[in-house]
């Protein structure tokens, strides 16, 4: 896919797997197009996952929600962390879930992150939630993007600390750039 | 004690989501092999914001007398849910819960 941004998702995938595999450091002009990529690539609008969990007797989309109903990753993760969450602000709304995930990739106090997540490597870009703290927020804003699939995988709100990346599951991590 | 308004929330937010989550680890076991590893990913990295976050802040707050008794009831159901479902978590490789299990 390439919708914008000045490079292919297999060039940046490629400066994302050289930085994570050579040590290179990135130029800022680099980071940036990897960053641009990564902001228009979003959740997988045919991927589908279950509503498991929590998810099971929402109302959404005039209908309640089955255990075993499927939805696209975007809704599930928004009703996850924000709808039900209240992790971002009352009344944030799918569109402004996923904007406000791209503001925060796209924003240059982000911290960039790459890692090792059950054997594949990730991108993961943070900040402090600040204005996007919602009622039950935490700390922070994180969002996973997963170099296999070219998409997101999940987007929440990490509590200070960031106890989420000391995850065993979670290896070689390298910041490309702290989060300021 | 009485806790804020805020504090509640969050209480009643994470014990309800913590519980449905943990409830639907069976099934989650039972498909697992089937899940494309991007599912699996999105599982594994969902259940560790639970752990990480929700859960441990759910023991502060027990911790520091924050729940009330119905609430802390919940909370070691909730416990005894998970220890329970160690044998799964450890099969699918989740993140194991970080905090005690029993007093």
């Amino acid at each position: 896919m390439d919708e914008g941004g000045g490079g292919s998702s297999s060039e940046t995938d490629a400066l994302i797997l050289e930085a994570a595999q050579t040590a290179r450091v990135l130029t800022v002009a680099e980071l940036q197009l990897v960053l641009d990529q990564v902001a228009v690539a979003g959740f997988d609008p045919g991927a589908r996952e279950r509503a498991r969990g929590s998810l099971a007797g929402l109302r959404w989309r005039g209908q309640v929600l089955r255990g075993a109903d499927m939805l696209p990753p975007a809704d599930a993760h928004y009703l996850r962390h924000a709808a039900i969450g209240q992790e971002w602000p009352a009344g944030t709304t799918l569109e402004g879930y996923v904007t406000s995930i791209r503001a925060v990739i796209l924003d240059e106090r982000s911290g960039v992150l790459i890692s090792r997540y059950q054997a594949a490597w990730q991108l993961t870009i943070l900040r402090r939630s600040a204005e996007l703290q919602g009622p039950l927020g935490f700390a922070w804003v994180l969002l996973d993007y997963r170099l296999a699939t070219g998409h997101w995988v999940t987007a929440y709100q990490p509590s200070r600390g960031l106890l989420v990346l000391q995850d065993p599951r979670r290896t070689n991590l390298r910041w490309l750039r702290r989060p300021r | 004690m009485v806790a804020p308004a805020a504090i509640t929330a969050r209480i009643e937010r994470s014990l309800t989501a913590l519980l449905a989550e943990v409830n639907d680890l069976a099934t989650v076991g039972a498909e697992w092999q089937s899940l494309p590893e991007w599912n699996q990913a999105s599982i594994a990295l969902d259940w560790s914001h639970l752990m990480a976050d929700y859960l441990t802040e759910l023991d502060n707050f027990y911790r520091s007398d924050a729940m009330t008794a119905d609430q802390q009831a919940r909370f070691n159901v909730l416990r005894g849910q998970l220890t329970t479902s160690l044998p799964i978590i450890a099969r699918l490789n989740l993140y194991r819960p970080p905090i005690p299990l029993d007093d």
